[in-house]
């Protein structure tokens, strides 16, 4: 993973004590480990949606390099405003967006790997 | 040649988001805001300047990795086959003073920041001034009108704008919809101004930006524009400095431009 990347996820990671790692995949498939992990994948999937593979993976079901990444950016930013939403008990409003999650259902939808 | 079916997959994909975002105003203005027109405009025009042999210079201060990603996407196109564009990024503490030397008039400029980012307000002026065309994708508050050539901007907050996919998708799509325009050659021929019975901007010598270069002897200066460099008058502005942005009118340096940093 590199630097960049590993800065990203210490925005979300580290809830309750439990690391999550997140892994983007819009090449190749590598594997990154940790204590909870999340997957990025595309289009079908591929080895990453398989069971026992990932704690919790979200496929972007495109072959558009460019679509692939700006839905996983939206996913990923969108885990990361939830998880401070969580980490904020009293906030009842999102903490960041102006889209109803609904919308968000035609660009990916999650998939329970386990 | 065989293609695989990855390959159809991915055309079949392209094709039909160009289609939806022609055809569906709804869905380009819930995605791409008022600018939806402003994109297809800028996509022309970049065209235009790459088939004429430009480079496109990228900067975000804030944001390095969104230069890298813009200058990565025109340079290794994701598409196997597709031609390679040049595409430069701008970085440091000088940004305009590092471009000066090295941009040509008919080059681009393609800047991701907020629309308070300082140390790119000196970039895009002094880009007038040297003829190269300049595309802002942004944040927060809206900027002035002509603030840049084309101005795209994203009014969620910053969060969602950098790090939640909205830039990723503009930039995206520009260098998608201008490499649509580099592939039908009919459209790359810039429209000629003709000069009638009416007055055009360019026969009336409306105030154009220049920037001094050298102070001649005579009360002239030697002046970068984009049409290159020119000797003007200089006798209505008290004292001129290299480094100095310019408006002329007729041959004349009719006022020196406030606040632009030397």
């Amino acid at each position: 993973m590199s630097p960049e990347s590993k800065g990203f996820l210490n925005r979300y990671v580290d809830t309750d004590g439990h690391d999550v790692g997140a892994c983007l995949y819009t090449f190749g498939n590598e594997l990154a480990f940790s204590r909870q992990l999340v997957g990025f994948a595309r289009r079908d999937g591929g080895r990453l949606a398989r069971p026992s593979v990932l704690d919790h993976c979200f496929v972007v079901r495109s072959h558009s390099v460019h679509r692939i990444q700006e839905a996983q950016a939206a996913l990923s930013h969108r885990l990361w405003a939830t998880v401070q939403q969580r980490l904020t008990p009293d906030c009842e409003q999102p903490a960041v967006g102006r889209r109803e999650p609904a919308a968000d259902q035609d660009l990916a939808e999650p998939e329970e790997a386990r | 040649m065989a293609r695989s079916d990855a390959f159809e997959a991915r055309e079949s994909e392209r094709v039909s988001t160009y289609r939806l975002l022609a055809t569906d105003d709804a869905l380009s203005q819930d995605l791409l805001g008022p600018d939806a027109a402003d994109l297809a405009a800028a996509s022309l025009a970049m065209a235009r300047r790459f088939a004429s042999g430009a480079t496109l210079w990228c900067a975000a201060p804030s944001w390095p990795w969104h230069a890298q990603h813009v200058v990565l996407d025109f340079v290794h196109p994701v598409i196997a086959g597709e031609r390679s564009l040049p595409a430069v990024m701008v970085s440091g503490d000088h940004l305009w003073e590092s471009l000066r030397p090295i941009a040509r008039a008919g080059d681009m400029l393609l800047v991701v920041s907020r629309s308070d980012e300082p140390s790119v307000a000196g970039l895009r002026q002094r880009s007038k001034a040297w003829g190269v065309l300049t595309v802002w994708i942004g944040t927060g508050p809206r900027p002035e009108p002509g603030s840049a050539d084309f101005v795209l901007w994203v009014d969620d907050d910053e969060t969602v704008s950098s790090y939640g996919g909205r830039f990723a998708l503009l930039y995206h799509l520009l260098s998608e919809l201008t490499r649509v325009c580099l592939g039908n050659p009919g459209l790359l021929e810039a429209e000629q101004a003709v000069c009638g019975d009416e007055v055009c901007i360019t026969c009336s010598d409306e105030g154009r930006l220049g920037e001094v270069v050298a102070i001649l002897a005579d009360g002239r200066a030697q002046v970068r524009t984009p049409a290159g460099l020119e000797a003007v008058d200089t006798t209505l502005i008290d004292q001129a400095h290299p480094g100095d942005l310019v408006l002329i009118h007729a041959g004349t340096a009719v006022t020196l431009v406030e606040g632009s940093p030397r």
